[in-house]
């Protein structure tokens, strides 16, 4: 078993509004092993963009605070870095690819620019090596014609190639870990097959772990070996991928996954799951699920279930077991 | 001499806009002017003859052409002290306009970006300064430096500062919160390199064509302050102070003499706004298509 690159515990990230904390991220356990990719899914404004933004240590401030919890990123606790020292690490050994390519590249910037940027700062390198490594990434990512195209300003590419640029940018410093945040969203389905098979090439020839943030099943089962669903600040269920499909136990993920179109599905309706998530500030009692959930007993509001092992790779914090 | 590709397209799109190749030429004849106005100048501006008060121009006949704008109240040629006068408008307008951009764009930055307590400080201080008509306050700092055209800069300058600051501190805020700030924070840039290398970049295109607009005020501050003795002191050939001078040329019926320093002015100006949309368009990727 490889060791693990990414480990966090109990993370829990809050954010100040003037009607009391918001529990964004609420005691958040996982691992990330060396080259391979988490996926973690949910809905919006479960906690997703909050968890990765913590890992990087760019949550809203001062509004937003680490409360407790631990982020190990090869055995070193970064929630006790300084903000100087993030900075090195940033870009370097953890390198985030944002949702939308449209706004996350700056306008007034040549695309080529920007990798040549990341690489002065962190590897010290000179403009002309510098120029030169930029075209080599930017052929890596497949973008045609580097050498013209690294002098292009970001509108002037189509939101495949800027997502492309997005991701040379992210791993010119080959860094340890990928976050990337629904990385295809913007995108239409058949750039997002190329930019998810891009990803998984490159973490595969850089030996880079990813941590996938979707609300996207198919990119979840397309590119992730381990899944974690998400649920209101909480991670409800882990697996490894083929066993979160084959056996999702969670009520949560079984609604998640059947309301999922199917080519081979019946002609009856597409189920959705009723209600919507939870107000973070004041999280239901006991489950966080348990207003929306089916099979809910009489404990499930009355106490919070803990993440146990099901099985070998396969977690679940349900009363149901 | 080869061009870099680049350079030739910044070149193509600049010289593609009408406007701003209007504004520049406009303003490179207004420079050339203020170098060289003893090759331009039929006569001695500050030549006196009271004897030819208030004497109409060429349009009144061939035996006017000695003095092609007319003369002022005191029989000085017109045109020779505007031309005389590019000069010192000109730099007062520049200088005044760039004191007030280096100032307002590191406070409205720095206010802008760290927010906190230095932006509460330092725009409580700017409404403090907001508080006072423009000419007020031009003229206690003039009481507190002395008389002067260098000083009456200065003093402009600062009056103008505030609102620089305003404007760079709302654009930056906005640009604090772009998700390209997000991403390069996020590639480990540092604050400085942030707000310097990306914010100021994407802030320059509001900065430069309000600098550009504002040296149009700075020149007629420049000229109320002559007015009050502040700022060029009479003989100096200012086209403020000539505008202010004629105050009572317009009712002896003489309007050239308030008409011509002022169109010179306006030339300028428009110069200067043209140039500064132009300036806008090139620094704008987005707009080269």
């Amino acid at each position: 078993m490889k060791n693990p690159v990414l480990s966090i515990e109990n993370l829990k990230t809050y954010i100040a509004t003037y009607r009391g904390f918001v529990r964004a991220v609420d005691g958040v356990t996982f691992k990330i092993r060396e080259g391979e990719t988490l996926g973690l899914v949910g809905e919006s404004g479960c906690g997703k963009s909050m968890t990765a933004l913590s890992i990087l240590k760019l949550y809203p401030k001062p509004q937003g605070r680490i409360m407790e919890g631990a982020i190990y990123l090869d055995g070193e606790d970064l929630v006790l870095k300084g903000e100087e020292e993030m900075q090195k690490i940033r870009g370097k050994k953890i390198s985030m690819v944002f949702q939308e390519p449209m706004t996350s590249l700056d306008p007034v910037f040549p695309i080529g620019e920007g990798i040549m940027e990341v690489l002065m700062i962190h590897q010290g390198m000179s403009r002309k090596a510098a120029e030169k490594e930029a075209i080599e990434l930017l052929r890596r990512v497949a973008i045609p014609d580097p050498e013209r195209r690294m002098h292009q300003y970001p509108h002037q590419l189509s939101g495949g190639m800027r997502q492309r640029a997005m991701i040379a940018q992210a791993l010119a410093c080959r860094p340890r870990l990928l976050v990337a945040d629904e990385p295809t969203t913007a995108l239409d389905v058949t750039v997002q097959a190329q930019i998810l098979k891009l990803i998984n090439d490159l973490k595969e020839e850089m030996q880079t772990s990813v941590l996938l943030i979707t609300h996207d099943l198919g990119v979840v089962a397309e590119s992730c070996q381990m899944v974690a669903v998400m649920y209101a600040g909480k991670i409800v269920e882990k697996a490894e991928v083929r066993e979160l499909f084959a056996h999702p136990l969670h009520p949560y993920t079984r609604a998640l996954l059947s309301s999922i179109p199917r080519v081979d599905g019946g002609k009856g309706r597409l189920e959705a799951i009723p209600g919507s998530v939870p107000d973070l500030i004041n999280p239901p009692l006991g489950c966080r699920f348990h207003p929306r959930c089916r099979e809910r007993l009489s404990i499930c509001d009355k106490e919070e279930p803990t993440l146990k092992m099901v099985d070998k790779e396969h977690e679940l914090a349900c009363h149901l077991l | 001499m080869r061009l870099s590709e680049k350079t030739q397209e910044t070149l193509h799109v600049f010289f593609k806009n009408k406007t701003a190749v209007l504004g520049l030429c406009v303003l490179c004849a207004v420079i050339f002017v203020a170098c060289f106005p003893w090759l331009l100048a039929p006569n001695d501006p500050l030549k006196r003859d009271l004897s030819l008060r208030y004497q109409p121009g060429f349009w009144a006949g061939q035996e006017f052409a000695r003095f092609p704008l007319g003369t002022d109240y005191l029989g000085r040629c017109i045109l020779s002290r505007i031309i005389w006068g590019t000069r010192t408008s000109l730099l007062v307008g520049c200088i005044a306009v760039f004191i007030s951009t280096v100032l307002g764009v590191i406070l409205g930055l720095f206010s802008g970006y760290l927010g906190g307590w230095l932006d509460i400080a330092l725009m409580r201080i700017v409404d403090v300064l907001f508080a006072f008509p423009s000419i007020l306050l031009a003229i206690t700092i003039m009481a507190a430096l002395g008389p002067g055209l260098e000083k009456a800069m200065i003093a402009i300058g600062i009056v103008y500062t505030p609102q620089m600051a305003r404007i760079v501190r709302s654009v930056t805020l906005v640009l604090r919160e772009m998700e390209y700030i997000e991403a390069e924070k996020a590639l480990g840039a540092s604050h400085a390199r942030i707000l310097w290398y990306h914010i100021l970049p994407n802030a320059l295109a509001p900065i430069v064509v309000y600098a550009t607009l504002n040296i149009a005020g700075a020149i007629l501050d420049a000229a109320a302050l002559g007015f009050l003795g502040l700022g060029a002191m009479p003989p100096t050939p200012e086209w403020g102070a000539m505008l202010s001078g004629s105050n009572k040329a317009l009712v002896s019926g003489a309007w050239w003499a308030v008409a011509f320093p002022g169109v010179a002015i306006m030339v300028t100006v428009l110069g200067f706004n043209l140039l500064g949309d132009g300036m806008r368009d090139l620094l704008d990727p987005r707009l080269r298509m």
